[in-house]
């Protein structure tokens, strides 16, 4: 295998590594650094031909600790599109800011590891790009430099830590009982009947990448976090770092872990009630609209799990690839839409934000500064309001499609207690939704039209397309769900 | 020839409903002419028709597909068409009779609409040939009664005696249409044909006899609780004087012609269900009957000059329906006897209102009390009503005392064939009882010396020719006619083959019909009462009086005050009925509705939010407590799952 | 002959709705408001002087794939149970547009949504695949959402989300009942399909859905209805949604949103009605019965005379539960015109009640009085209204409830009766009481400077009381073809487009 075809299968990471890597160099000589942005937007564009591009047939590379698949390239394209948003929005952000390098640098960075992450096949590879994420976005958590970024960052960090703890110590006990770090190779070493042992590095591998997925009880640093943060970046770490929580977790727990179906059933059915529960519960509370919009993903995380449910559901089901194959690609249409509408709704907020600061006032995320937003940015209003009827299920939006192909799946697998419990608690969702609509629409402007920054029109319609793209011709991507959904079952 | 034009007869009188109500305004005499002249048209078309189908003795039918299986239809047969006759040419009377009343009132135009589509409304409903549409007429009726009540509706009185009329007719309304539609069910039960009109006069004759008994006598009783409605019978008679509220042109329509007269055309044209049912016919003698004596108490001391007359009406509607209930006896010779005495009565009872009105218009109040001696400045006006006056007591030779001695005859060999002797004894005692209250009522009106200064005029021939007019039928239409009145009409179902004997063995009765033999007293009674009536009414009431009715009753005579409270309806209907037990349902039913079932739904989203409030508190933004969180799940996980396993191994 | 016209309906309302939302001033806005739904009315006019009224089977019918790996088609099309709602839908829109002609608040959002509104009904009524008849179910709560969010009353926040959240409920119940019946019917080919017909016709093959499984599925069905109807006790989002929303808002919410659930009665319900169990027949009767006699009396309690006219909602879409869980063929097609004769009465109730709440400047009944005396155009137009609302004969109210009554009684005897008896005065006394109260008596003397309301209130109002004298006196156009639709129901069973040879 020669150069050209690992370039031809990895070109978006390599591309994305050495734009990162020139980027940060030329960030030292050269004075405007708006070049920055224009660099590694294209860089993204390319790289997101070159996903789509990527021949999906090669399989495993590097002694079978990378591969290409569906499932890789469709998570590629999750993060690429995050970062393409994240980045147009910086142009308008970060415009003229001095460490502006640096924010491209590490955003490109995290991408990249979080690409890894997505095609890995091995645990090493996986957590070695885990890490690089994770990495990365620590430090652009703090990026802003101000208190509650600092404060932020520090505990995201924290958190992160003890994260990659709990999921070495889980990825060392599996290594322990079956010699191998190859994910393939845990799944075919027999872990059934290998005692209790298992159980414990299946929670504790679980633990780890609930971290990242912000699962209840995993999830407490992401409100603080994404709060705290800077807005875009909360956007990223949102809609990206959290997929990648999933990718891990779909490749370890479901391919990996295959042996121990009835543990993580039970533990996922779990796991997504509370979650979904909780999230929806609190958020009703929040006056703070990211911290809304956090409670608000942390529930995703919460419907996103039954996935799991539903494929330890159907095991040993007639047709249980069928309902399997469903409740995954439910759940990855459900990741791809949360993408979207969670990258939307955080721009928007990010737009607000600028605009309550230049009004000069302090907590620029009360929702006090939407009043009215219909008429003060009406281009922000309305694909922050199509965002978040699609974050409730309202169709024909792509929010709709995941909900309907995940819920219905679980109804398929039977389980119907868990259908009903997502249903009403989206269902609920809308109350806290629908407030922050009813402040943008029905109550009355603080002040006067302003206008939009580009760069932030441009990432809300970027999202907006994709939030209503997928609500009106799902098809497409419906495809290409059920075949990513087909590699983690073959 | 003129049956082909059979539905202007209602076509005409809408048409001009419609003109009247876009154009009215801008006419003179606010377009009443237009009405008169569509009423004068049905007029024309009846006795067309009449004259067409009277000597060949046949009947109009017409009939076109209307929706689901229902249809629209005219059927023409004498029983239709003699009240045809009587509607539109009373009609006619008041009409031209109002054109003089209701000068300068500023709602003229509306009035005449109004007018209008009210004698629309009962020509329709007597010509309808399938009981659906006769219904639909039926409640066209009840709303321009509404309407016409309420037609000085600025006076809050009116407003509500408006909405008083149309409840409680509308309380038989529901009853007629609860019977109606079980007729229309055992009719399908029937199987009948594919495309049969089920509620067709004509299918339920041919069918009765296949209908279960039981079924019928319910159905009969339904359908007469609709004309107890309509026609004011005891216990809903309650809207009837207050009916009074309205111009007096209406109270004469209402009460002669269009309104009170459906409910016994209703149970004359469905006689033959009610013969195949004796216990209805019995209930119907029975109601009959007591409203005729209970009204007339009632008559007997009013002081407002309509509220007598109306109290009058009822009684007498109840003598019609106790010819109609006699006819277990008589067999369908009741319908004639009963339809003759309606269409008598509408002519002397709009003789009576029209002048009445002519009273009220010159002397400008209702009060007997403040009148007196009306006779001299209003000749004709007075005469016209004496006229009237005799033909409502029977006094012999006039309209009234053929029918009136017909009826009382029936009801006896009702008696004789051991349906029941008080019917009888409610209509002669009810004999008396009218004779004295007209008389009283037109002595202390026109009779005696002014009691107060009122307006000495009389009316102008606009109004006093209509009374002419009909003071001519009151008295001399009766003798002439009778005979081939009671056939004609008598005979009605035979021209849709309707075997009264069979029927009677469904009822379950059969009463060979020898030739009545009444002792003679009973032919003689009524003259003797009648007559009675008028020197009690005279000795009392009259110029040369020579008895004070403190006689009789004194101020605090318990009885008489009852009676001068109208045994208290009012305070049973309204006060009780329907503000106390209906409304307070209602009231109840909104604080159920506000606290138990909304607020259910609003407690669920209540726990559900304040839920969230409470969990919220976990999230401290302590590092420690999220750490002592993440690990505390992680063993309860951990429990959990193997447990869960247990269970599950 | 249009080709496609059940789409082209839909779309020019949602075209129209884009440009509305960018026009600048009123008076564009509602001449926008004004074609986009003028288009509609006439194509569906057209539609129906073509539609074949002697045949039960779908016309106009359009298919085409759209997410074919999970079996969801764009299917579009109409029978004698849609094309009277369509007529209805199209015909109370622009009456909407021409009474709400004088708004002056945001007018260009306001028509926008009136017209959006318009496409989410139309869709409902048209569409025969499950998705996209969820889709549209969903779309029309956004418009009314915003109608009584932005120019709602007082209590319009709570009112708003209170109407959202519940019905959304409903909606998601009724979508899984649509999950249960998709995942358990495959098609021939061994795909899945969100086909309604076909969908429904395969509740009748008990080896696929054994009878629990279709009591279940039926239930949640229903009650997804029954809450959009509303029905006694899922009601109560009814009348603080209608006391809070604009007068427009009232009137489309009661004609044409309430009308959905009644036709999910008959699309969806009553097919699957032979194959349940017989409790589910007397529940439909029960909370038919206790929706009429409740709400009746609930509507005698009320001061507020809009919220009288919400319960007298509530009570008049009893009958159309009674009538269709009846199941006779009178009863079912009386039950379809019952939807379609309230969609046109309770309009001209709600503009009066709104035209009086913003002349007379309360609409609360004991305040008011003698409003006829100035206003006797307008007086005539409600009290027209109110008669055609108490069931008086000659208006097409009449024909509905007395067909529903005529035709229940044969299977639900007891039922009809206590209606009958116990639903009817009360009915006519509140009717009664509030038109003494608020129009006859002598006029109150801050109202003597009171006039008639707009002439295109009026005009709206009148064309609205010309419908209803119309059908009264000559129902069988519309009638006749309910008819077809309902001996087609009750004789069953369902005819899938296929076999109908419509695709």
């Amino acid at each position: 295998m020669i150069f050209s075809d690992y370039l031809s299968l990895f070109g978006a990471e390599a591309l994305l590594t050495g734009l990162a890597l020139l980027i940060i160099v030329l960030g030292l000589f050269m004075k405007n650094k708006n070049l920055m942005g224009c660099l590694s937007l294209a860089g993204l564009a390319v790289s997101m031909y070159l996903v789509m591009a990527a021949d999906q047939t090669k399989g495993a590379v590097f002694y079978g600790t990378m591969q290409i698949d569906a499932l890789s390239q469709f998570f590629k394209l999750v993060f690429v599109t995050v970062a393409l948003i994240v980045v147009i929005a910086g142009l308008s952000r970060y415009k003229n800011h001095p460490g502006q390098d640096e924010f491209y640098g590490l955003l490109l960075l995290a991408t990249v590891g979080m690409m890894v992450v997505a095609s890995s096949m091995d645990l090493i590879s996986l957590f070695i790009g885990f890490e690089l994420a994770s990495l990365a976005t620590y430090a652009l958590a703090a990026f802003d430099r101000e208190k509650q970024n600092l404060e932020a960052a520090m505990k995201y960090f924290i958190f992160g830590s003890v994260s990659s703890a709990l999921m070495l110590f889980g990825f060392s006990l599996l290594y322990g009982l079956t010699g191998t770090t190859l994910i393939s190779g845990i799944a075919d070493a027999g872990l059934a009947d290998m005692g209790p042992v298992t159980l414990i590095a299946l929670l504790f591998v679980i633990a780890g990448f609930g971290f990242k997925m912000a699962l209840v009880p995993f999830h407490m640093w992401a409100p603080d976090t994404y709060t705290g943060a800077p807005t875009l970046v909360t956007a990223f770490l949102a809609a990206g770092s959290k997929k990648m929580g999933f990718v891990a977790a779909f490749k370890v727990v479901l391919i990996a872990l295959i042996a121990l179906r009835m543990e993580w059933y039970m533990a996922f059915a779990i796991l997504a009630a509370i979650t979904m529960t909780l999230g929806n519960l609190v958020a009703v509370w929040q006056n703070n609209v990211k911290r809304i919009l956090a409670y608000s993903s942390v529930a995703y995380a919460g419907y996103i799990a039954i996935a799991f449910v539903v494929v330890g559901a159907a095991a040993g089901q007639i047709d249980g690839f069928s309902i399997a194959a469903n409740g995954l690609a439910g759940g990855l249409l459900l990741i791809l839409a949360h993408a979207f509408m969670k990258t939307g709704a955080f721009v928007a907020a990010a737009v607000v934000a600028y605009m309550a600061l230049s009004d000069g006032k302090d907590n620029p995320d009360d929702i006090e500064h939407y009043a009215g937003l219909g008429h003060r940015a009406p281009i922000t209003a309305f694909c922050m309001l199509i965002c978040l009827f699609s974050l409730s299920g309202i169709p024909p939006t792509a929010g709709f499609v995941g909900k309907f192909v995940l819920f219905g799946s679980a109804i398929d697998a039977g389980l119907v207690w868990l259908a009903v419990l997502a249903i009403l608690n989206s269902a609920l969702s809308l109350y806290y939704y629908l407030r922050i609509i009813k402040y943008m629409y029905v109550n009355e402007p603080a002040g006067g039209k302003i206008s939009e920054p580009k760069g932030y029109v441009l990432a809300l319609v970027v999202a907006l397309v994709g939030v209503l793209g997928i609500g009106f011709f799902p098809q497409v991507f419906v495809d290409l769900a059920y075949r990513a959904a087909e590699v983690l079952l073959l | 020839m003129y049956s082909d034009y059979a539905y202007l007869i209602v076509g005409l009188p809408i048409l001009a409903f419609v003109l009247t109500i876009f154009l009215g305004w801008h006419l003179p005499k606010g377009g009443g002419f237009i009405t008169v002249l569509a009423t004068i048209g049905a007029l024309i078309l009846s006795v067309g028709i009449f004259k067409e189908i009277f000597p060949t003795d046949t009947i109009v039918h017409q009939s076109a597909h209307w929706f689901a299986n229902f249809n629209v239809g005219i059927l023409i047969d004498p029983l239709a068409i003699v009240m045809l006759l009587m509607v539109s040419f009373v009609c006619t009377m008041i009409h031209i009779f109002a054109l003089g009343y209701m000068d300068g009132d500023p709602g003229l135009a509306r009035y005449f609409a109004e007018a209008g589509l009210f004698t629309a409304a009962m020509l329709g409903l007597v010509f309808s040939d399938n009981l659906l549409q006769l219904f639909i007429f039926w409640e066209l009726v009840g709303v321009c009664s509404y309407l016409l009540i309420g037609f000085w509706y600025r006076k809050p009185c009116a407003a509500s005696a408006a909405k008083k009329a149309f409840l409680v007719t509308r309380v038989g309304d529901i009853m007629f249409l609860a019977g109606m539609i079980l007729l229309y069910t055992n009719m399908a039960k029937l199987g009948l044909p594919e495309g049969t009109y089920l509620l067709q006069f004509q299918t339920i004759y041919e069918n009765l006899v296949h209908l279960p008994s039981g079924q019928m006598t319910a159905i009969a009783l339904l359908i007469f609780g609709g004309a107890v409605g309509k026609s004011g019978q005891f216990p809903l008679h309650v809207w009837l004087p207050d009916a009074m509220e309205g111009p007096t042109t209406v109270s004469a329509m209402i009460h002669a012609a269009t309104m009170v007269t459906a409910g016994v055309y209703l149970v004359a044209r469905m006689f033959p269900l009610f013969y195949a049912a004796p216990n209805a016919l019995m209930v119907v003698a029975y109601i009959g009957g007591f409203t005729a004596f209970f009204a007339a108490t009632m008559g007997l001391v009013m002081f407002d000059i309509k509220r007598v007359l109306a109290y009058s009406t009822i009684s007498q509607l109840g003598y019609m329906m106790l010819s109609l209930g006699a006819g277990a006896a008589v067999g369908a010779a009741a319908v004639g006897v009963g339809i003759f005495h309606l269409v008598g009565h509408s002519f002397f009872k709009a003789l009576l209102f029209l002048c009445a009105g002519s009273v009220i218009h010159a002397v400008d109040t209702n009060d007997m009390r403040e009148m007196g001696g009306v006779l001299r400045s209003m000749k004709w006006t007075g005469l016209t009503m004496l006229a009237g006056a005799l033909a409502l007591v029977g006094f012999p030779l006039t309209t009234g005392f053929y029918s009136k001695d017909e009826i009382l005859v029936a009801a006896f060999e009702n008696g004789l064939y051991g349906l029941g002797w008080l019917p009888y004894a409610f209509g002669a005692v009810t004999v008396l009882l009218t004779a004295v209250y007209s008389f009283r009522l037109w002595f202390t009106t026109f009779d005696g010396e002014p009691r107060t200064d009122y307006g000495k005029h009389e009316s102008p021939w606009v109004m006093v020719g209509p009374l002419v007019i009909l003071a001519i039928c009151a008295l001399f239409m009766g003798y002439p006619t009778q005979d081939t009145f009671y056939d004609y009409v008598g005979n009605n179902f035979d021209h849709y083959g309707v075997d009264f004997d069979e029927l009677a063995v469904v009822g379950g009765h059969h009463i060979e019909h020898e030739a009545a033999h009444e002792p003679f007293i009973i032919k003689i009674l009524p003259i003797i009462l009648c007559v009675g009536g008028i020197l009690i009414a005279a000795l009392f009431y009259s110029r040369w009086k020579k008895l004070d009715p403190g006689i009789v009753t004194s101020k605090n005579d318990p009885l008489r005050k009852i009676v001068l409270r109208r045994y208290y309806q009012h305070e049973i209907y309204t006060g009780w009925l329907a503000e106390k037990v209906v409304y307070g349902l209602a009231l109840v039913s909104n604080v159920f509705d506000l606290k138990i079932v909304d607020g259910a739904v609003n407690k669920i989203s209540k726990l559900t939010v304040g839920l969230g409030g409470n969990v919220r508190r976990v999230q401290t933004g302590v590092i420690q407590n999220y750490i002592t969180a993440i690990v505390l799940g992680l063993t309860v996980l951990l429990v959990v799952v193997k447990l869960g396993m247990e269970v599950a191994i | 002959m249009i080709s496609n016209p059940i789409s082209l309906m839909i779309a020019v309302p949602l075209i129209a709705m884009v440009v509305a939302f960018m026009t600048k001033t009123r008076s564009q806005a509602r001449i926008v408001a004004l074609i986009g739904s003028l288009v509609p009315l006439a194509i569906s006019l057209q539609m129906f002087m073509e539609f074949d009224k002697t045949s039960e089977i779908m016309q106009f019918v359009e298919s085409y794939d759209w997410v074919p790996s999970l079996g969801v088609k764009y299917t579009v099309g109409v029978d004698g149970i849609g094309l009277p709602l369509v007529l209805l839908s199209t015909i109370v829109s622009i009456l909407v547009v021409v009474y709400a002609w004088g708004e002056n608040t945001r007018p260009n959002q306001f028509f926008a949504l009136l017209l959006l509104n318009e496409v989410g009904v139309l869709g409902v009524f048209t569409a025969l695949d499950f998705f996209l008849f969820y889709i549209f179910w969903e779309i029309v709560l956004i418009p009314m959402y915003f109608l009584i969010g932005i120019w709602g009353g007082p209590r319009k926040d709570y009112s708003a989300i209170k109407f959202f959240i519940y019905t959304h409920v409903a909606s998601l119940v009724m979508l899984l009942s649509i999950f249960a019946l998709y995942f358990t019917y495959r098609t021939p080919a061994g795909g899945r399909t969100f086909d309604m017909l076909t969908l429904i016709q395969a509740t009748s093959d008990s080896t696929l859905f054994s009878p629990m499984l279709v009591n279940v599925i039926f239930l949640g069905l229903l009650f997804g209805f029954l809450v959009k109807m509303p029905a006694v006790p899922f009601h109560t989002w009814l009348p603080d949604a209608h006391v809070e929303a604009p007068t427009a808002g009232s009137v489309i919410l009661a004609a044409l949103l309430l009308k959905m659930g009644g036709y999910g009665l008959f699309r969806v319900i009553v097919p699957m009605m032979p194959n349940v169990s017989e409790h589910y027949v007397t529940l439909m009767a029960i909370i038919g019965v206790v929706s009429i006699l409740y709400g009746a009396f609930l509507a005698l309690s009320q001061k507020d005379i809009k919220k009288m006219v919400a319960y007298s909602s509530v009570s008049h879409m009893g009958y159309v539960l009674l009538g269709a869980g009846a199941f006779t063929w009178l009863s079912v097609q009386g039950a379809m015109f019952q939807q379609f004769s309230h969609g046109l009465i309770t309009c001209v109730l709600f503009m009066s009640a709104g035209t009086i709440g913003h002349t007379a400047g309360t609409r609360i009944i004991p305040e008011l009085g003698g409003l006829a005396d100035r206003m006797p155009k307008f007086a005539v137009l409600m009290m027209m209204g109110f008669l055609a609302s108490l069931g008086l004969p000659g208006m097409c109210g009449f024909i509905a409830e007395f067909t529903v009554l005529t035709g229940s009684y044969a299977t639900l005897p007891v039922y009809t009766l206590i209606v009958i008896f116990g639903g009817i005065v009360v009915t006519a006394g509140y009717h009664l009481w509030a038109m003494q109260k608020v129009m006859f008596g002598p006029i109150l003397k801050k109202y003597l400077d009171l006039h008639d309301p707009h002439s295109y209130e009026l005009l709206s109002m009148s064309i609205l009381v010309f419908l209803i004298v119309y059908f009264g006196v000559n129902p069988a156009p519309i009638m006749d073809i309910m008819g077809v639709a309902a001996e087609q129901l009750i004789e069953g069973p369902v005819m899938t487009l296929a076999q109908m040879g419509v695709v």
